[in-house]
């Protein structure tokens, strides 16, 4: 058993479902990508495992705990974070203050985890007192990473983070997954960045149309032919 | 103002000019109407006037007096606070001496709308939830002061007593309208509110047992401690305090403390999660925040501020009425909140005090008062979108960073 189980879930909106009985397994310190293309219900799946959004059924285990019908805040105390796709930074607040948002639930921030995450981000650092909505696009991208660190997750949630971003910043975004996840903090990326994602992670899945269709190994999927022509350009 | 030395100087020097300029505005000779330009009087006051406008122009300016004092005030806010303080407890005293008791009224009427541009713009301008019908609340608090004092019997403390009464009674009201508004945003939000207001209104017009309707009900109680009432005119040494002086120094220990909680209110981690989720309401949810009870709350508090407000507003006219609660009542209440800036309590301040006597001193336009203090908000916001005073937080948006 895994650190998240997602089993048999279905989601969506209030009318026809956009998920569809989704298993999914992301295990301690393991880095696992899923692909999908546009409107394949990516961001509706991470929308549902934070609880912004209900599940229509299924069960969701973080821990070995049933966590589906648990309002966000719960699942974040239980270790539950999310860097949500374009980044969606609080532009008027100063980098300080997004990252005491990042652990308002416990009581804004403790000494060492700021340190932390100043030591992994010293842009950061350098910006504490600046707006958020100055720095640029990379710098937002860190922001957000950093905030959700703020609550000392088990499990980080990657929405895209490379969308928008210069090739240079992606591979920095990577390498500090890659250090995040040496600390022992798992990792589900949800990319159309195939390349990078399947070369950094574990295992992989592949979602389309609200359905897991492929799940494996990343370097399997990265020489699956319908993988290669789907996602790699051919 | 570059050394701290000529800021220290201007922390003392800032209020006082304003408190003059003050002075001055009011007591302009009033001008009889610009039908009479013959009239030497009428147009010595529009000299006046016109000198006054030009001040007030400059204070606009970027660079102007505004924006200096509000760089003291950021140096040294306490010595600022307690110069403006001491402005506005000497501001009736000056006005007794003249004999201008009625803009002693006047002067409390506007720290009235003091507590309730601040209460509006915790909902709006700190939770970011666009409330239109905020009069309604008002009007709770005024007629919840205004049945029970004259219902009940007007026991010499209950009035006391009302004002927690009236601030709970109308922060019931308040989650009452935010709990089926929850899911509202912007433009929808403000049509509810809006709707809220109305019928608040209408209530009051038409529940003739309880409200007398349209007649209003007088004979308010007024504030008393042990045998001393407020609105008797008390001797303090050489000084006569009137009924309206006294109000006003309580109305202002009201504001005060009320500015004061909404200051560290907006410093705590409820202001923090207001503004979060103003800003990106999913964003906060995925951090914890629970976004229906900060917007109830924000909701409640903003009430509760309106119905003491009401209290205060009842018992110092000794009469209230459903007039009182339109619709008007509620844009002026939000035009305070945005001339002053949205989220800047400075800002609400200040706009409160110019959005009371503004109207007052134009009266000698007769018909055409309502048409030149429209005009005069255009142009301030087309001088100054951003506010009076704006916060540090909207200055970065809109891109006007003093100095």
């Amino acid at each position: 058993m895994g650190l998240l189980d997602v089993a048999g879930l279905t989601s969506g909106y209030g009318g026809p479902p956009v998920l569809h009985d989704i298993d999914l397994t992301v295990g301690e310190s393991e880095w696992v990508t899923l692909l999908g293309a546009n409107a394949a219900g990516k961001t509706t799946l991470l929308k549902t495992l934070i609880g912004v959004l209900p599940a229509a059924s299924g069960a969701v285990r973080l821990n070995g705990r049933e966590i589906q019908a648990l309002p966000p805040e719960e699942r974040l105390r239980l270790g539950l974070a999310i860097v949500p796709e374009g980044r969606r930074v609080f532009t008027r607040m100063t980098v300080q203050e997004n990252l005491q948002m990042g652990a308002h639930l416990f009581g804004g921030g403790r000494a060492e985890d700021f340190d932390r995450v100043y030591s992994l981000f010293p842009r950061m650092a350098e910006r504490r007192r600046q707006k958020a909505g100055t720095l640029s696009g990379g710098e937002q991208q860190m922001l957000a990473l950093g905030r959700a660190l703020m609550s000392r997750p088990r499990l980080i949630l990657l929405d895209e983070p490379s969308m928008g971003l210069a090739p240079k910043l992606v591979a920095e975004v990577f390498a500090l997954l890659r250090g995040i996840l040496t600390e022992g903090v798992s990792i589900l990326l949800v990319e159309q960045n195939a390349k990078m994602a399947l070369k950094s992670s574990a295992r992989a899945y592949v979602l389309r149309l609200g359905r897991m269709v492929l799940s494996g190994s990343s370097a399997d999927l990265a020489e699956n032919p319908e993988v290669r022509q789907a996602y790699l350009g051919g | 103002m570059n050394g701290p030395r000529a800021a220290t100087w201007l922390l003392w020097a800032g209020p006082a000019f304003v408190l003059a300029w003050v002075l001055g505005f009011l007591l302009t000779p009033e001008v009889r109407g610009l039908a009479e330009p013959q009239d030497f009087a009428g147009l010595a006051g529009l000299a006046a006037l016109a000198a006054i406008a030009w001040c007030a122009w400059r204070a606009l300016d970027r660079r102007g007096l505004l924006t200096v004092f509000d760089e003291a005030r950021h140096r040294a806010p306490a010595q600022f606070g307690l110069s403006v303080l001491l402005c506005a407890a000497v501001f009736p005293l000056i006005l007794a001496q003249l004999g201008k008791y009625y803009w002693i009224h006047v002067g409390a009427l506007s720290l009235i709308y003091v507590i309730l541009a601040v209460g509006l713009n915790l909902v709006v301008g700190f939770a970011g939830l666009l409330v239109i019908g905020f009069a309604a609340f008002y009007g709770i608090g005024a007629y919840a002061a205004a049945i029970v004092t004259t219902e009940v019997g007007d026991l010499p403390h209950m009035i006391w007593l009302l004002i927690p009464a009236a601030a709970v009674l109308s922060a019931a009201f308040g989650v009452l309208l935010g709990v089926p508004t929850l899911r509202l945003r912007g433009d929808y939000l403000a049509i509810v509110t809006l709707g809220f207001g109305e019928i608040t209104r209408i209530v009051f017009t038409n529940w003739d047992t309880l409200t007398r309707g349209p007649r209003g009900i007088s004979g308010v109680g007024s504030f008393q401690i042990g045998g001393w009432n407020l609105m008797h005119p008390l001797d303090v040494g050489p000084l006569r305090l009137d009924g309206d002086t006294q109000y006003y120094y309580l109305i202002l220990a009201a504001a005060l403390l009320g500015v004061f909680l909404a200051h560290r209110l907006n410093h705590s981690r409820i202001g923090r999660a207001w503004v979060a989720m103003r800003e990106d309401e999913l964003a906060a949810r995925s951090f914890g925040i629970d976004v229906a009870r900060c917007k109830i709350l924000a909701f409640a508090i903003g009430a509760a501020y309106a119905g003491v407000a009401g209290v205060f507003f009842g018992s110092l006219q000794g009469f209230v009425d459903p007039t009182s609660f339109s619709f008007l009542e509620s844009v002026l209440i939000l035009s305070m909140v945005v001339l002053g800036g949205m989220g800047s309590l400075s800002g609400s301040v200040v706009a409160a005090v110019l959005l009371v006597i503004l109207p007052e001193k134009l009266q000698m336009l007769r018909d055409y008062r309502m048409l030149i203090f429209g005009l005069l908000m255009i142009l301030l916001m087309i001088v100054r979108p951003q506010g009076l005073i704006p916060s540090r937080r909207r200055m970065l948006e809109l891109g006007s960073r003093p100095g």
